[in-house]
């Protein structure tokens, strides 16, 4: 899939900006603060319904202006349609080729993106939160009744949690729990086994893009790490035994915490790169070639999984990553999924590079095409 | 709001206050108000204050009723054997018009939410187990919201009723009727195929 045209109304430092896009590279060159990243988020945003970078909904509103709008011409296999997004202060709202959408979340899956930019670098080691909320998306985007099932589950979680603490002052009877036990188990197992299969799919395609980028001298494995130390190829039935026996077992000291320890909102991921735990022992390139494969994957997992390649946003990262990773990025890439990049400067590969693409220069909200 | 006059103010004020009425329309309501008759403004104050004064919860139900039993629990011609659970009167209003349920209710007003520091104690079930106690109930039929708050309520009633002899049942949750397969969304589908029954 690709988007063909951009349209922009106040949205930022932009007060309006239209653009055709190329249909496989565009490329953004700019100093820090010109609105290059602006662009790309409002890409994001035609995705996702939500910024990648601020849950604030005013800060991407124009100075001294009430409202902006985003708008997208996407083009798929099967058909083309419009993604339009009117942004104000009190909230958003998006519109399908004209047709108003009840929530904004039901827009996943119209426009798929994959974004890549300096903090996912950062994903392999950093916190475990990030990995849970990036293997989340990577699902939601594909996968809607995943999504119903993680937002029921996290209701469920809220009012556990809530009993929990009156049990722990003894306002409630720890008898209550069973009705919630019983939906946590139920929703959080359906998670669980979804991230399984998702973690293993991936999993194979990292390892295989990890060892074209080190030449084949490093092997990847990734792993599902799980607060029911689960091993491999559970049913549900079988995961839901296993979810019950464990929150059974950690009854008491659940209830003195006052929340819920056991359960996918405390699971993580592990990278092992020739089965050493590289989040606590390898070293900076390694983690980083680590993020880039993982981003490569998501690629060809998405692509398995809707049938054509997402729209990739590569947001800063280019300065990031040295000549041979930046060179295997592009080979990827190549000639098959519309690509959007942003830079300080126009790197030594990418002007070498044989494929059709635009060049835009940004300065203070204003583009000129180079 | 300055621009009004105190009392007309005060009136869009109160109207804010209902459901689904935002400024604009409550505006356009007391304009309404203002251009009627003064029987008319006077047989809808009245029509409200009556609706409060005279309407209580059925003795048997706790549905809203004028009487002290409501008319569905007066009817002799429905099975008082089989009841039906649900959190609001509003439900009762939706289950009546299928015409297909010829038993009685019992409604809740409310779910468990300790989010909301609802427990137990704070929705109708003394009453619904005085009633399993009393009479020969043989079945219960589980309708409250398929939310999780709602899910919730349904299994704590299932242990509830336990130590009685009496069929529980949960109502399905699926696919629409009358529409095309194609048209439903993942998810409703997918709740369909979980909730597949055996033919």
């Amino acid at each position: 899939m690709y988007l063909t045209g951009l349209f922009l109304n106040n949205f930022r430092n932009y007060n309006t900006l239209e653009l055709n896009l190329n249909k496989n590279l565009n490329l953004f060159i700019g100093n820090n603060a010109q609105g290059k990243t602006n662009i790309l988020e409002a890409i994001y945003l035609l995705s996702t319904g939500n910024s990648h970078r601020t849950n604030i909904t005013s800060e991407m509103i124009n100075w001294n202006q009430e409202k902006a709008y985003v708008k997208g011409e996407v083009s798929r296999k099967e058909r083309n349609f419009s993604i339009e997004l009117l942004i104000e202060n009190r909230g958003k709202k998006a519109k399908v080729n004209s047709n108003s959408l009840k929530k904004i979340n039901e827009l996943l899956g119209y426009l798929n993106t994959i974004i890549f930019s300096p903090e996912d670098l950062e994903l392999v080691k950093g916190s475990p939160a990030g990995r849970r909320k990036f293997i989340n998306l990577e699902i939601s985007q594909v996968n809607s009744y995943y999504r119903h099932n993680l937002k029921e589950y996290n209701k469920v979680l809220k009012q556990r949690n809530n009993l929990l603490k009156d049990i722990r002052e003894k306002h409630s009877s720890q008898e209550m729990l069973g009705v919630w036990d019983q939906q946590l188990i139920d929703l959080g197992s359906k998670v669980i086994l979804k991230r399984l299969e998702t973690v293993e799919k991936l999993g194979i395609l990292a390892r295989l893009m990890h060892r074209k980028i080190t030449d084949g001298s490093e092997t990847l494995k990734l792993k599902y790490k799980s607060s029911l130390d689960l091993s491999n190829d559970l049913s549900l039935s079988e995961i839901k035994d296993k979810f019950d026996k464990k929150i059974k077992s950690f009854r008491q000291q659940e209830i003195d915490k006052g929340y819920s320890i056991v359960g996918p909102h405390r699971d993580d991921m592990l990278f092992e790169v020739n089965d050493i735990n590289i989040r606590k022992y390898g070293s900076q390139g390694q983690q980083r070639t680590t993020a880039l494969a993982l981003k490569l994957a998501e690629l060809e997992f998405m692509k398995s999984e809707i049938g054509e390649y997402p729209i990739l946003l590569l947001d800063d990262v280019f300065s990031e990553l040295d000549g041979k990773r930046c060179h295997y990025l592009l080979k990827v890439i190549k000639n098959k999924v519309q690509t959007f990049i942003t830079s300080t400067k126009v790197n030594k590969e990418l002007s070498k590079l044989d494929l059709n693409k635009s060049f835009y220069r940004i300065k203070k909200g204003t583009l000129t095409s180079i | 709001m300055k621009h009004y006059a105190q009392p007309i103010a005060k009136l869009i004020g109160q109207l804010t206050k209902l459901p689904g009425i935002g400024p604009k329309t409550a505006q356009r309501l007391a304009f309404y108000i203002l251009d009627s008759t003064q029987e008319e403004v006077e047989e809808l104050a009245l029509t409200i204050k009556d609706v409060k004064d005279n309407i209580n919860y059925c003795s048997v139900c706790n549905n809203f009723s004028a009487e002290e039993v409501c008319s569905i629990c007066k009817d002799e011609t429905r099975d008082t054997n089989t009841i039906c659970i649900v959190e609001n009167s509003k439900d009762i209003v939706a289950m009546e018009r299928t015409g297909e349920y010829k038993g009685v209710y019992h409604v809740l007003h409310g779910s468990i939410s300790p989010m909301e520091g609802r427990g137990p104690d704070d929705i109708r079930l003394n009453s619904l187990l005085s009633r399993i106690k009393e009479k020969n109930i043989e079945e219960v039929i589980l309708a409250t919201d398929p939310n999780v708050e709602g899910e919730a309520t349904a299994m704590y009633i299932v242990r509830l009723l336990e130590p009685f002899e009496i069929t529980i049942s949960r109502i399905a949750h699926g696919l629409p009727v009358g529409g095309d397969l194609e048209y439903a969304d993942e998810v409703t589908l997918s709740k369909a195929l979980e909730g597949r029954t055996k033919v």
